[in-house]
């Protein structure tokens, strides 16, 4: 019951952010869609990912986005017309292509009973995995946010200085 | 002895090359000379094989060529009696023209290329005679007609000149087409093209199917009729008098157009069997002859004379053959090559003594002014008249004797072509040498290069035919037959005589000696404003337009064949072919700007796209595994 | 975990969620013109891919789902970075962000 209400409302903020006129309310209705996915973590059991999930998309991202929304004008709403036509072809296409989706799903993966001893979730086993068995790409994507940091540098230098 | 051979066929070929290759129009006077000496050493080479196969065994050399699963054609070629005639006939005589062109080609500019072409020609022609099987023969017979059409093409800027080569071209190659028809045939009854093989399998009685054989019989005979001007293929001859008389002496009266009265001849086993093809060769003969006879009458162009007569003349071996006389024929061939050649040339010596007039009505009286020429030219005549003891008469009765036996009526119409011949000739003499000269240039005497060949000749005229004598004269023996008998046995003549061959010889001898007369009475004293009686007045409007064959074969087959070109060449090619490939080009540009209308540079048009993509294809992979 | 029993007889729904968002953030994108909501559509679809590993990873009791999505979660962060950073610069040449103006790749 609970998981309906809390997916309920993870769906509703989702649609919410694709359909608000206005840039912040996006943003707003992402934090909380990103909360509720949390609780759904959390109703599951997986308690690692959703103090992740918090941390990093609620805290970090949305945080992003918010710095660039006001870094940026928007004195009027962009976005003025969009074709009818496309609307309803992406919704239709959007959702067909959902609609088979589901059927592979509940085809291969099934129900989702929950295992009586179930361990698998926490910190400690996810980190052991985590430095054990794929400690390679965990090392490697460390790298990778190196790299990335670089990147955004270079990317978002302010316009006119001086190569440093 | 096999040395001699090979060096006999390729010296003209070595000076043809040199001709054509190396030397250019400042050294002209070298070219003829150089083409005489190498046709000269082909002459004492073919002499030298001549001793060797009279008294000894043919020579033989082969090379590998084609081989192809079961079908082996080499290039084989063997030197035997026939051979031997043919090649002393095409050396001896075309050295004598050699000679004769360098005096008559004395001022032409691109003499070294006639003189190239003359000795290709040669090598060609020895090519066929001395082949040994039909495709050999075929790359001579191709070749000639090659030549051929190069020489009489010779002078190329004159369209006209052009045209008559093409024509001459064409034609042939439409017998070749049958000739071609007539080698599958020959291989389809034989499993071979090699002479001696086909030969020897048709000697030893081995069970062929008679009909097959008369249609490989026909169609070679189609061949011949190309290379030979039978009707309805001779229309090429005439028209090759547009090229220099002594290639018309050589080519269209000695040589080339012999090559299918040769193929024949070679080919005598099958021939000598297939009854309802020869039939239709004796038929298509007579009726040349007579046909070509007739309109011999009346032209007056001196070498559309000559020209008309060859193919009649050509059209009494045709008749010889199709009576399966086949050593007349050949007797026929040879003697006819000396008198038409020294005839041709004749004719050559008075046009350049008349700076290129060649209409007898403006010649007359040059019996005065060119007395070596007009001898020489008498003698020729007299010869193809068939008046005794010269040439032409023993080798013309003994066709005349074969058609006798054969059928009466043949033995008819070749007594009218005979007489006709006897009178067109003294003619063509009297209207050009008797009389008072009729024209407005300054003949001389041609010089000693061009006179000495037509002294030979006329030597050979007269005495060649005791070589031959007729089985009449029984104290004399045959010579020619005796020779040939290894290679082609005589034919025992049966059937009883309409008429005893004597009193046959009596009478065809007798209308000769008198048409001669007439012609030479009616025409000595011709004017200019002579007009033909009234009577005959139609006839002659017939003959002399040639029965409008030419024309005919123009509404019938040329004009059609244009037109269908024109239809290929402006509708066709431009519009269907190019135009299907212009079309799949225009289509694949378009294409091209449909699918350009996909790259918008939006980025959410290429996710759209992403999308429709998986869609289609999960539609795909899910539809029969996942319902 | 004591509410996890109950959850044995949902049975399907929580495929239609992770679906339903992943279409959600797939129209999205392909809808609005402006970047930025663009990119936050597409953080929508992360998730939802993120909700579809976690359950797999629950169903099946390993814990490999979830190292994954710490992997997916950390990329997407990166991601964004660069991607704001991108649009930053759009802005700068274009002092616009409305996608449908930048059509400098088209033809």
């Amino acid at each position: 019951m609970v998981f309906a209400i809390f997916s309920v409302f993870t769906l509703l903020t989702a649609a919410g952010v694709i359909l608000s006129r206005n840039v912040i309310y996006s943003a707003l209705n992402l934090v909380l869609c990103f909360f509720g996915l949390a609780t759904l973590y959390l109703l599951w059991g997986a308690t690692f990912i959703s103090m992740i999930q918090i941390l990093i998309y609620a805290g970090a991202i949305v945080v992003l986005f918010v710095f660039v929304v006001m870094l940026l004008n928007f004195e009027k709403p962009i976005d003025q017309s969009v074709k009818l036509p496309l609307m309803l072809l992406s919704g239709a296409g959007a959702w067909g292509l959902a609609f088979l989706l589901l059927r592979v799903l509940s085809k291969s993966v099934g129900e989702i009973p929950i295992l009586e001893s179930n361990s698998g979730a926490s910190v400690r086993t996810v980190s052991k995995l985590l430095f054990s068995q794929y400690v390679w790409p965990f090392e490697v994507l460390t790298i990778f946010l190196l790299a990335l940091i670089v990147g955004i540098y270079v990317l978002a230098k302010p316009e006119g200085e001086e190569k440093k | 002895m096999q040395s001699i051979l090979l060096i006999m066929m390729l010296a003209p070929l070595l000076g043809a090359v040199t001709n054509g290759l190396i030397l250019r129009p400042s050294h002209a006077r070298l070219a003829g000379s150089l083409a005489t000496v190498a046709s000269a050493l082909s002459f004492v080479c073919a002499v030298a094989l001549f001793s060797q196969v009279a008294f000894g065994d043919p020579v033989a050399v082969s090379w590998p060529w084609i081989q192809v699963g079961d079908l082996n054609i080499d290039w084989s070629f063997r030197f035997d009696r026939l051979t031997s005639v043919m090649a002393l006939v095409i050396t001896g005589v075309g050295t004598l023209i050699h000679l004769y062109s360098i005096g008559y080609m004395s001022h032409e500019k691109g003499s070294y290329r006639y003189f190239s072409y003359l000795n290709l020609f040669v090598f060609l022609m020895l090519v066929l005679v001395s082949s040994a099987n039909l495709m050999a023969l075929f790359v001579g017979w191709e070749g000639v007609g090659l030549c051929s059409y190069l020489l009489i093409g010779y002078w190329f800027e004159d369209p006209e000149k052009a045209k008559a080569g093409m024509k001459a071209f064409l034609v042939n190659r439409m017998g070749d087409a049958g000739f071609l028809i007539g080698m599958f045939f020959c291989y389809r009854l034989f499993g071979t093209l090699e002479f001696q093989q086909i030969n020897a399998a048709i000697d030893s009685k081995s069970s062929f199917d008679i009909q097959m054989m008369n249609v490989a019989a026909f169609f070679l005979f189609v061949g011949a009729t190309g290379k030979s001007a039978q009707v309805p293929l001779y229309v090429w001859l005439p028209d090759a008098m547009a090229g220099p008389t002594p290639v018309s002496a050589l080519i269209h009266a000695a040589t080339m157009v012999t090559s299918g009265i040769y193929l024949i001849a070679r080919l005598e086993p099958l021939f000598v069997v297939t009854a309802q093809t020869n039939g239709v060769i004796a038929i298509v003969g007579l009726s040349t002859a007579l046909l070509a006879a007739l309109i011999a009458t009346s032209q007056k162009d001196i070498k559309k004379v000559l020209a008309y007569s060859t193919v009649s003349q050509l059209g009494l071996m045709v008749l010889a053959l199709g009576c399966r006389a086949y050593v007349a024929a050949l007797f026929h061939l040879v003697t006819h090559a000396f008198f038409k050649a020294l005839l041709f040339l004749g004719s050559g010596s008075v046009i350049h003594a008349l700076d290129g007039e060649q209409d007898i009505t403006q010649m007359g009286g040059l019996r005065k002014k060119l007395p070596l020429t007009s001898l020489t030219f008498l003698i020729g005549t007299v010869a193809i008249a068939g008046i005794p003891p010269l040439a032409g008469f023993f080798s013309k009765d003994t066709i005349l004797h074969a058609a006798l036996v054969s059928d009466f009526r043949l033995w008819l119409g070749g007594a009218a072509v005979a007489t006709l011949t006897a009178f067109y000739m003294f003619r063509l003499y009297s209207l050009t040498f008797l009389g008072a000269y009729r024209g407005t240039a300054h003949p001389h005497e041609s010089p000693w290069v061009m006179t000495l060949p037509l002294i030979l000749l006329a030597l050979a005229s007269i005495f060649a035919g005791f070589l031959g004598v007729p089985h009449e004269f029984h104290w004399i023996p045959n010579f020619f037959e005796e020779y040939l008998k290894p290679v082609i046995p005589p034919y025992e003549f049966e059937g009883t005589l309409a008429l005893s061959s004597g009193n046959a010889m009596l009478v065809t001898t007798g209308l000769a000696v008198l048409s001669s007369l007439l012609g030479l009475v009616l025409f000595s004293r011709a004017k200019k404003s002579d007009q033909a009686p009234v009577l005959i007045r139609p006839f002659q409007m017939v003959f002399s337009n040639k029965f409008w064959v030419d024309e005919l074969y123009g509404i019938l087959f040329v004009k059609p064949f244009q037109a269908l070109s024109r239809l290929m060449a402006f509708v066709v090619d431009p519009k269907l072919i190019d135009g299907g490939f212009l079309a799949l080009s225009q289509t694949t540009k378009r294409f091209g700007s449909w699918v350009v209308l996909f790259q918008t540079g939006n980025v959410q048009w290429y996710l759209f796209l992403m999308m429709v993509g998986l869609l289609g294809g999960m539609i795909w992979l899910l539809s029969g595994r996942v319902i | 975990m004591i509410l996890s029993e109950k959850l044995a007889s949902i049975g399907y729904w929580t495929h239609f969620v992770t679906v339903a968002l992943f279409a959600l953030g797939l129209i999205g994108f392909l809808i609005r013109r402006n970047a930025l909501i663009v990119l936050m559509s597409l953080e929508l679809m992360l998730n939802a891919v993120n909700l579809l590993l976690v359950q797999i990873s629950m169903r099946t009791g390993t814990s490999e789902g979830m190292v994954l999505v710490v992997f997916v979660i950390t990329i997407a962060a990166a991601e964004v970075a660069v991607g704001l950073g991108i649009i930053l610069n759009l802005y700068r040449m274009k002092k616009t962000v409305d996608l449908d103006s930048f059509r400098s790749l088209s033809g």
